[in-house]
Order: C-alpha cells, then sequence, then structure tokens
C-alpha cells in the first residue's frame, strides 16, 4: 500500500479525484454511516428542533409561543417521545399537531428510497392551523 | 435485573383516538416485523377493490416508522386522501419471572408498566374536519402523474434495467474469469460512473 493511501492522513485534497473504485466505495460508506439529516424543507423561524440519534435527549430544549420538531427515519419515535414528554409535562396547556412526509433522498440515486418523517407543531392552546 | 426473564408482554387494550368513526373501518396494526408489502397489498385490496373510504394504520415503538411509510406510500398510490395523524403513549404490560427464587418461597413475578410512543394515522378519501389537531388535506397530484396505474398487483416495483452494476458480484467474477480478462470488465464498470 502507498504512502498516499494511509489511514492516517487526517485531510483529504479536494481537487484529488480518487480512482473510480475508490469513489464507489466511499459513497457506499458515507452511506451507510451518514448521519441523518434534517428535512428539505428549511426552518421557518428559530424554533424548529431537528431531533436526531445522537443528541441527547434532554438537550432537544425549545422556547417560544411554538415549536416544531422534526424527526425523520429512525428519529420519528424520538421525536412523538419528546413531544409527548412534553405535553406530560404542562397538562392541558399544549396542544401536538402531527404531520408526516416522505423526505426524497438527495442526489440521483438509481432507486431512490424515500425517508419517513413526522413533524409535530407543539401549540400552547388552539391547534396551529 | 438479572435473575429476571421477560415472560410476557401484552398491550393494554385503548379506544382508536378517532371519534365519529364508522363501524366496520379496517385498522392495520402495524408491528416491528410485518412485512410492507404485505400490509400494502392487503390494504389497498380494501381501498381499491372493496371500496372502503377510510383506513387506520397504527404501530408503536420501532413499528411507528413503518406505519408512516405505509401512510406514504398508499397516498402517493392512490392520492387525494385526507389525513388525520394522532400521537400517543401506550401502555405495556411486561411480566418478569425471578429465576432464582429464595428457596421455601414460590417464584415472584413482576409486572412493568411500559409507556412506549405510538402513532395512529386515518387516512380518508372523503373530507374530514380541518380544524381538528392533526389533520393533514391531501397534496395537490403532479401534473405528470398517473392515479390510474396503480392496483393491488401493482405493487411490486418494476424490474430494474439490465444495467451492469445491476449484476450480482458472481457475474461480474465470472466475466473476469472469462478470456476477455480482468481489464476488460473493469473498463466498462468504469465507463458508468
Amino acid at each position: 500500500m502507498s504512502s498516499s493511501h494511509g489511514g492516517a492522513a487526517p485531510t483529504e485534497d479536494p481537487q484529488a479525484q480518487p480512482p473510480p473504485h475508490h469513489h464507489q466505495h466511499h459513497q457506499h460508506r458515507r452511506r451507510r454511516g451518514s448521519a441523518p439529516r434534517p428535512p428539505c424543507a428549511p426552518p421557518g423561524s428559530g424554533t424548529d428542533v431537528f431531533v436526531s440519534m445522537r443528541t441527547d435527549f434532554r438537550a432537544h430544549g425549545g422556547g417560544g409561543p411554538e415549536i416544531r420538531l422534526h424527526g425523520l427515519g429512525l428519529a420519528v419515535t424520538r421525536a412523538i417521545n419528546l413531544a409527548l414528554q412534553l405535553q406530560a409535562a404542562s397538562p392541558g396547556a399544549l396542544r401536538l399537531h402531527a404531520s408526516t412526509s416522505s423526505d426524497p433522498p438527495d442526489g440521483a440515486a438509481m432507486r431512490p428510497r424515500h425517508n419517513s418523517a413526522i413533524h409535530i407543531r407543539v401549540c400552547r392552546e388552539a391547534p396551529c392551523v | 435485573m438479572e435473575n429476571f426473564r421477560k415472560v410476557r408482554t401484552s398491550e393494554e387494550d385503548s379506544p382508536l383516538p378517532f371519534p365519529d368513526l364508522p363501524p366496520g373501518v379496517v385498522e392495520m396494526k402495524v408491528k416491528e416485523g410485518s412485512k410492507i408489502r404485505n400490509l400494502m397489498s392487503f390494504a389497498m385490496a380494501q381501498m381499491e377493490l372493496k371500496g372502503s373510504r377510510q383506513i387506520v394504520f397504527s404501530g408503536c415503538g420501532r413499528a411507528v416508522t413503518k406505519t408512516i411509510t405505509c401512510v406514504e406510500i398508499m397516498k402517493r398510490k392512490l392520492g387525494g386522501l385526507h389525513q388525520v395523524t394522532k400521537v400517543r403513549y401506550k401502555t405495556l404490560l411486561e411480566v418478569w419471572e425471578n429465576q432464582d427464587p429464595l428457596p421455601g418461597t414460590a417464584a415472584q413475578n413482576l409486572t412493568v408498566h411500559k409507556n412506549v410512543p405510538s402513532i395512529c394515522i386515518l387516512l380518508s378519501r372523503d373530507p374530514l374536519d380541518p380544524n381538528q389537531t392533526g389533520y393533514q388535506p391531501p397534496e395537490p397530484r403532479e401534473a405528470g402523474e398517473d392515479p390510474t396505474s396503480s392496483s393491488a398487483k401493482g405493487l411490486k416495483r418494476p424490474p430494474p434495467p439490465a444495467r451492469e452494476e445491476l449484476l450480482p458480484k458472481k457475474l461480474q467474477v465470472a466475466g473476469a474469469s472469462s478470456p476477455q480478462g480482468s481489464g476488460t470488465t473493469d473498463s466498462q464498470m468504469d465507463g458508468h460512473y
């Protein structure tokens, strides 16, 4: 193995084009190991919380009259859990407005796989419209 | 806890969180190990062949994602479906048996109440109350979409085109051992990337 392929190098030259085989394997590995990304819709305000599996559950904090929780893929259960915990912490004061979507994957994949997502709006009183 | 073994898990019966639901509505209880193909073939047959107007998908715990996936597939195939989503906790009762009881005493069982997140989604062809919590209107159809192409039989994905990157590895290896040599196979693959 040559020194240019050593695993100790922390950074890669963005100009360098890896050989096709390495590129293919790298894409495959990155797709499997990448973190769940936030949904495509841009956050409308500062009250959007993107729930992920790598964040501590108690660290998902938010404020304001309304927050929106977004959970993608495996983090859907976590987002529901967070919303229900919020509702249980303030009984009768919060209402949950849940909606689902399927997030199209980015990039031109041969066989596109949609990611299921949930978006929960946590409102103070009346349901959000 | 290492002396205990989980014996049984049961769910507490809870009514569906949709008032004014007509009787006889099909409820699809999605489990963690349910196959999406089986669920969708039954659900699509109910909605298309038997002419049901409403259907409910429910799932808890790790089945929540699969539940949403089924709903999204159905919305994409049928189109024009109104949706109401409810999230809540479902109580599971787990019975744990003591495997190492004290001598002279009977084995004691522990009953654990566990709250797991669950989701219930109502899909309806008929319009629903837009003011209720969790209502989601149907998405407008795209211009090139053909609503008549969906059918209960058409659930399977069309066979992928016979391109070389889809061929199984064995075939590629066989090609490498062919008289043309491995260099030919590599150059063919490189051409696609």
